[in-house]
């Protein structure tokens, strides 16, 4: 096996770990935010779940792009698969613009949705206006997953 | 109201539970309707049933006696102290901070009547950092090693001083609150929380406006204006010392790009038409509401937590003027017109 195939698994292996250090941050600093309206007004669930759960999205994308490589190295296949150094590292490169995409607006969205929470509590008939601005940082996740799955296509193996 | 000199600071995410709870609990404040309908009332019993509805419900229940409204305000208000407490991520926050005036309180009575201590207990309140127990054991023991290390040598020196000589009680007074000032600037520069240093700035500014206001008409001499002013506002002690031979009007006008510019030329005007400082103490009063007012957009941080507490301490102010109106029986207008701005 070839350093070319190294390369292009650690492209995988560093979407997923970023996206998902994103997210998890993300999710982890809205979720005690949620929390805490939730310890005074359990009613609201269905107002903060939603502001919650997005920031979570980025993970998701880091393990496509992930899954994505799998798919074009044929690693499923059961066949090691050829690649040279200068494929590896087209690949590697590729899965960049998602994974730091996904690590700085992961942690970013966690807290415009911890601030959403205050909009949900005081009203709560106008959470869906905070979960609209959360959403907007979520375009910068979804324009690297987006460059990601281009370039990866693009990629001739 | 004029910006007020405020950066936020970094954002603080191990806030983000607490401030979500309290954003929760800020849409159970009284509002406006409600102190309407309070001052509507017959009289405190009625008061009382109102309150049964809101978050004050449990202390106000059924049967319980709201001719006793101090202590179950005073109730309300070490349960807000405590809450905070609970949620608050930093053991060391600059929320302890706040209820220090409540232990000085209880020192300055206790120091006042040591020499008859039986006496002390119904000025006693039973608020504070220490609570009245603990600050009564350091005044009985003379030990003031519980305190944090600046406040305990500069009580035990006034202490010492005390018992040398023995000054007026208004002397007291004001010993302690420059050792409660200094301390609490020092702390909140400690915590470099700009939110605090500067609310502690204004506080200081307007206590000691009304100081200058009491010293002019008692028409005494500069030497004394300068031991009682407080130390660390934004006013300067010399501007404000220079401010004793001038005019009213020039004090006015010479801080007229103040944050706090609007209670100073209301509260002044209606100080020398009436003599009485009530306006300017609320003027002041709903200065610092609009102030906190500002943690609002603050999602990460202790600041929303120190707005909460002064919210609190403000409804029950308002709660008490409310009361103290219906015990006497003042007409509804007077009521109306004490009441401070209802944080919203």
């Amino acid at each position: 096996m070839g350093w070319g195939l190294v390369i292009a698994i650690a492209g995988a292996v560093v979407a997923v770990i970023l996206a998902g250090i994103g997210s998890s941050v993300g999710i982890g600093i809205a979720g005690q935010a949620s929390d805490g309206l939730l310890s005074e007004d359990p009613e609201s669930f269905g107002n903060i779940l939603i502001l919650t759960v997005l920031p979570g999205t980025q993970g998701i994308y880091g393990f496509v792009a992930a899954f994505f490589v799998i798919i074009q190295l044929g690693l499923l296949a059961g066949t090691v698969p050829q690649i040279t150094m200068a494929q590896g590292t087209q690949i590697f490169l590729a899965c960049l613009p998602v994974a730091f995409g996904g690590l700085v607006s992961g942690i970013f969205q966690g807290k415009v949705s911890a601030a959403g929470v205050a909009v949900a509590a005081k009203q709560p008939s106008e959470s869906m206006k905070a979960v609209i601005l959360s959403a907007l940082v979520e375009t910068y996740a979804v324009l690297g997953l987006l460059i990601t799955i281009l370039l990866l296509m693009g990629i001739k193996l | 109201m004029r910006t007020i000199s405020y950066h936020n600071q970094k954002d603080d995410v191990k806030y983000s539970f607490a401030v979500g709870k309290i954003r929760a609990m800020e849409t159970r404040l009284l509002d406006g309707l409600l102190f309407k309908r309070l001052i509507d009332s017959k009289d405190t019993r009625e008061m009382g049933r109102l309150l049964v509805e809101t978050s004050y419900g449990d202390l106000f229940k059924e049967g319980a006696a709201s001719a006793d409204f101090e202590a179950l305000l005073n109730a309300e208000l070490k349960r807000t102290y405590q809450l905070i407490k609970d949620i608050d991520p930093d053991p060391a926050s600059a929320c302890n901070l706040l209820a220090l005036h409540y232990d000085f309180h209880n020192l300055k009575v206790l120091l006042k009547l040591r020499q008859s201590p039986s006496e002390a207990d119904s000025f006693l309140i039973n608020l504070g950092l220490y609570g009245p127990e603990a600050i009564r054991q350091m005044v009985t023991s003379s030990d003031y090693s519980p305190l944090p290390l600046n406040l305990a040598k500069a009580i035990s020196s006034l202490v010492t001083e005390l018992e040398k000589s023995s000054p007026p009680s208004q002397w007291i007074d004001i010993q302690l609150d420059h050792i409660l000032y200094t301390y609490l600037i020092r702390q909140a520069e400690h915590l470099n929380n700009k939110f605090l240093i500067t609310l502690f700035r204004f506080q200081i500014d307007l206590i000691n406006i009304r100081t200058l206001l009491r010293v002019k008409q008692m028409e005494k001499e500069a030497s004394f204006l300068q031991s009682v002013l407080l130390e660390g506002g934004e006013i300067s002690k010399e501007k404000m010392l220079s401010f004793l031979e001038e005019p009213n009007d020039k004090l006015i006008s010479s801080l007229n790009f103040a944050p706090y510019a609007q209670v100073i030329k209301e509260g002044i005007n209606y100080y020398e038409k009436e003599k009485s400082l009530a306006l300017f103490e609320r003027l002041a009063d709903n200065f610092f509401i609009q102030y906190i007012g500002q943690a609002k957009y603050i999602a990460f941080g202790v600041e929303p937590l120190i707005s909460y507490i002064l919210t609190k301490e403000n409804e029950t102010k308002n709660l008490r003027i409310v009361f103290v109106g219906k015990q006497n029986s003042l007409p509804k207008n007077i009521v109306e017109e004490r009441l401070r701005e209802i944080y919203a």
